[in-house]
């Protein structure tokens, strides 16, 4: 009798603490995975596991940061690989890729007033619609994504995300600077695909 | 603070890791470069727009049922 109203206090606890952060997960969750069915699975996984290791979890500590980290190391060890990773990127060819500048470069090119052209490249960036942005993200190489999202998403610090990842500061940093140019680039690749953008010209 | 200085430190200062003295240092140079606000102005655009797209999606009903599910057997 004791014993099941423990068990009942533990389940009151633990939905009081991660039920709310569902939405959260599970937007991560689906842009890791990239598809929502593995989403809806990844996530239910990571659930599981937190509840039946509840009893590790400090309490007072970071609920979302635990959490996370068990989604995601759940997703490194049973989701990767399952379906095609894009290429390995060339990473020399795009540590200097800014995608401002090139803009700033064609909407010099398309003779818009020197005045407003630096201005103008937000407008351009505001262009991009929602689909364009995730597509783009979603080519990322997951290593790079899953840190980018830690920080543009749930807003963690580059320490919380070390520590979500088990890596360092550094690679941390490293990770978000290579996921962002890596970002960009495919934005920029959209743009002149759609013609958008032709003979470098607006 | 030179734009060579701000644009290393871009990134640390959207993603609000710098001390506050390094943040004024940054925004006072800001103000001052046209170039170098209009490029961090993009940057965090950018990752404002990475956040906005990304936030957006509801857990289905259906999962939502099967983890209390799980949770309550």
């Amino acid at each position: 009798m004791q014993e099941n109203r423990r068990e009942q206090e533990k389940k009151r606890e633990f939905e009081e603490l991660f039920v709310p952060l569902l939405d959260n997960l599970y937007n991560i969750a689906l842009r890791m995975t990239r598809n929502s069915k593995d989403a809806e699975d990844l996530v239910q996984e990571a659930y599981l596991k937190a509840y039946r290791f509840f009893h590790r979890f400090e309490r007072g500590t970071n609920a979302r940061a635990w959490i996370l980290t068990i989604l995601t190391n759940t997703f490194r060890t049973k989701y990767r690989k399952k379906k095609q990773e894009p290429d390995m990127v060339d990473f020399q060819a795009i540590e200097n890729f800014c995608l401002a500048d090139e803009m700033v470069k064609v909407i010099k090119a398309s003779d818009k007033s020197e005045a407003k052209g630096v201005g103008e490249v937000v407008k351009l960036l505001k262009d991009y619609v929602s689909d364009d942005i995730i597509k783009a993200l979603e080519a990322v190489p997951e290593q790079f994504r899953l840190a980018v999202l830690l920080s543009d998403v749930e807003g963690f610090s580059y320490q919380e995300i070390a520590e979500i990842l088990n890596v360092s500061v550094g690679t941390v940093k490293s990770r978000i600077f290579r996921g962002r140019k890596i970002l960009q680039k495919q934005l920029w690749d959209f743009a002149r695909e759609r013609g958008i953008i032709r003979d470098g010209k607006i | 603070m030179t734009c060579r200085e701000a644009v290393r430190k871009l990134y640390d200062y959207i993603d609000n890791e710098l001390d506050n003295a390094t943040t004024e240092k940054i925004k006072r140079h800001l103000e001052l470069c046209r170039l170098c606000c209009d490029q961090f102005e993009f940057e965090k655009t950018l990752k404002e727009l990475v956040h906005k797209c990304c936030e957006s999606a509801k857990a289905p009903a259906v999962l939502k049922d099967k983890i209390s599910k799980c949770l309550n057997p």
